[in-house]
């Protein structure tokens, strides 16, 4: 994953485009301080795509509103619409390097299922109808 | 209990039983005619009701989702969640394949409309001290608020040959339905969950030892999670345990910090099989009785960070009176060997 500029950096939360595949790295901690801060690169980075991937790698500490905005990225029924394609579609997002506590979080929560969200796990086999062309990576 | 036309609402009827035969004279037409009518049914029982159960259904039987009632929801807070992830996951699937549904095109997962499920849910009462007991038995009356969005049928069995009185006898102000055989009729005995709540108002919260470490919290969410990251690594709580740990933490002190005054006294301590995390915030006042109960949705709601807190620790317990209010929690201590014989048994895998 190539990354290229801050997008947004408080010295907290480091946010950075992401060229192939297209989207953002988010390292550091998110929690209401942050969240202003995430929210508007999510959205900007989000509009006007179908398919978008977040690596997570770096991210130190995520609470429940930071992941529930990851996550409604997707544009899932029940979000709150910000992040609506122009055109009510729905968006593709592939989440990568997940920290582990929050792989739990997602489970326990039960948005692990939401419509369109993809964790992609080291040593699974790619299933059926998976998104994102992952050469060599395994996605579920 | 008949479910038909009930639409989407939460029905929650008790069967006392003194007999293998009147246990079975409910809870097998109840689930066989939830596989009739092609809604989605779950058995959490004993095991030796659930070897009754198949051997009454025989073949039918196979199609009875099953749990045993001591892996299914280790606390109230997670038995409350896992039959909601139920309902979520099977009455939404079930709702999408069914031909022809105008309401969910394109299988999309539900939000907030998944199809009927009954659930035959029996809780474990024995060996349980006095504190686990009141909070089953509150948990059995925070269902009829915590699920009340769903369209879950439940019956819960309480075995009259083995129970306490009480325990019987709270059966009845807790559920809203009686169900004897396959008749349902109104408990006369049913207290409103509030009211039942505040009836059962547990104690003060036991005061910290003198030398709990203290940290003064300011609404500094981060130094918060300093504090409680250091403690972590002091009582040898260590790895995904100490991650959510401080997720728990965190989520009870972004609480806080909302409400006003904001801010409070936090304690840590170990104890024997405990790590203990204690708020003070004096003039503070928390007046749901069923905040961090409610499944956190994608659409936010009041408390969600407490209800996933309420999901990671073993105990949290949430007190409010003249002087202010309290949010104690525990997590297992560095002596817990369940995690280490079966990983995995505390969260869903």
């Amino acid at each position: 994953m190539t990354s290229s500029y801050a997008v947004y950096d408080d010295g907290v939360l480091r946010i950075t485009n992401t060229t192939n595949p297209p989207g953002l790295a988010i390292a550091g901690e998110i929690d209401e301080s942050t969240y202003p801060g995430l929210l508007s690169a999510l959205q900007r980075s989000a509009d006007g795509r179908a398919e978008i991937h977040f690596s997570l790698g770096g991210l130190k500490y995520c609470d429940l509103a930071g992941l529930r905005a990851i996550v409604c990225a997707t544009g899932a029924d029940g979000c709150d619409g910000s992040f609506n394609d122009r055109r009510g579609r729905r968006r593709a997002v592939v989440l990568h390097e997940v920290p582990p506590q929050l792989i739990t979080v997602l489970r326990i929560v039960g948005w692990d299922s939401t419509p369109g969200l993809t964790l992609d796990l080291p040593g699974r086999v790619a299933a059926r109808g998976s998104v994102g062309n992952m050469q060599g990576r395994a996605v579920v | 209990m008949s479910t038909e036309g009930a639409g989407a609402t939460f029905q929650h009827g008790v069967c006392v039983y003194d007999s293998d035969r009147q246990f079975l004279e409910t809870a097998v037409p109840f689930l066989a005619e939830g596989l009739a009518l092609d809604e989605p049914a779950l058995a959490v029982t004993t095991p030796a009701n659930l070897e009754l159960i198949g051997a009454a259904l025989g073949q039918r039987g196979g199609d009875v989702d099953y749990a045993e009632s001591a892996f299914f929801g280790r606390r109230p807070p997670q038995r409350v969640a896992a039959f909601y992830r139920y309902w979520r996951t099977r009455g939404a699937a079930r709702d999408a394949a069914t031909p022809g549904n105008l309401a969910n095109p394109g299988n999309r997962a539900i939000q907030g409309g998944a199809a009927r499920v009954r659930i035959l849910a029996e809780p474990v009462w024995a060996g349980r001290s006095a504190r686990e007991i009141a909070a089953w038995t509150r948990m059995e009356s925070a269902l009829n608020v915590a699920l009340a969005a769903t369209s879950i049928s439940m019956i819960c069995p309480y075995d009259a040959r083995t129970l306490g009185g009480d325990i019987v006898a709270d059966a009845l102000c807790t559920h809203p339905l009686l169900i004897t055989g396959q008749r349902s009729s109104p408990s006369a005995r049913y207290v409103d969950p509030a009211a039942f709540a505040r009836s059962r108002d547990a104690g003060p919260l036991a005061d910290p030892p003198g030398d709990a470490a203290a940290f003064a919290f300011n609404g500094d969410l981060r130094a918060l999670r300093r504090f409680i990251t250091d403690r972590a690594a002091e009582y040898g709580v260590a790895g995904d345990r100490a991650d959510m740990l401080v997720l728990a933490v965190s989520e009870v002190g972004a609480y806080l910090k909302r409400q006003p005054p904001g801010g409070a006294a936090v304690r840590t301590w170990e104890q024997p099989g405990a790590v203990v995390c204690d708020f003070r915030q004096p003039g503070g006042s928390i007046d749901d009785p069923f905040l961090g109960l409610r499944p956190a949705e994608l659409e936010p709601g009041d408390g969600d960070g407490l209800w996933l807190s309420n999901q990671i620790c073993d105990w949290m317990e949430i007190r409010s009176g003249a002087d202010g209010c309290a949010v104690q929690l525990q997590v297992p201590s560095r002596h817990d060997q369940e995690l280490a014989a079966q990983p995995g048994i505390r969260y869903p895998a």
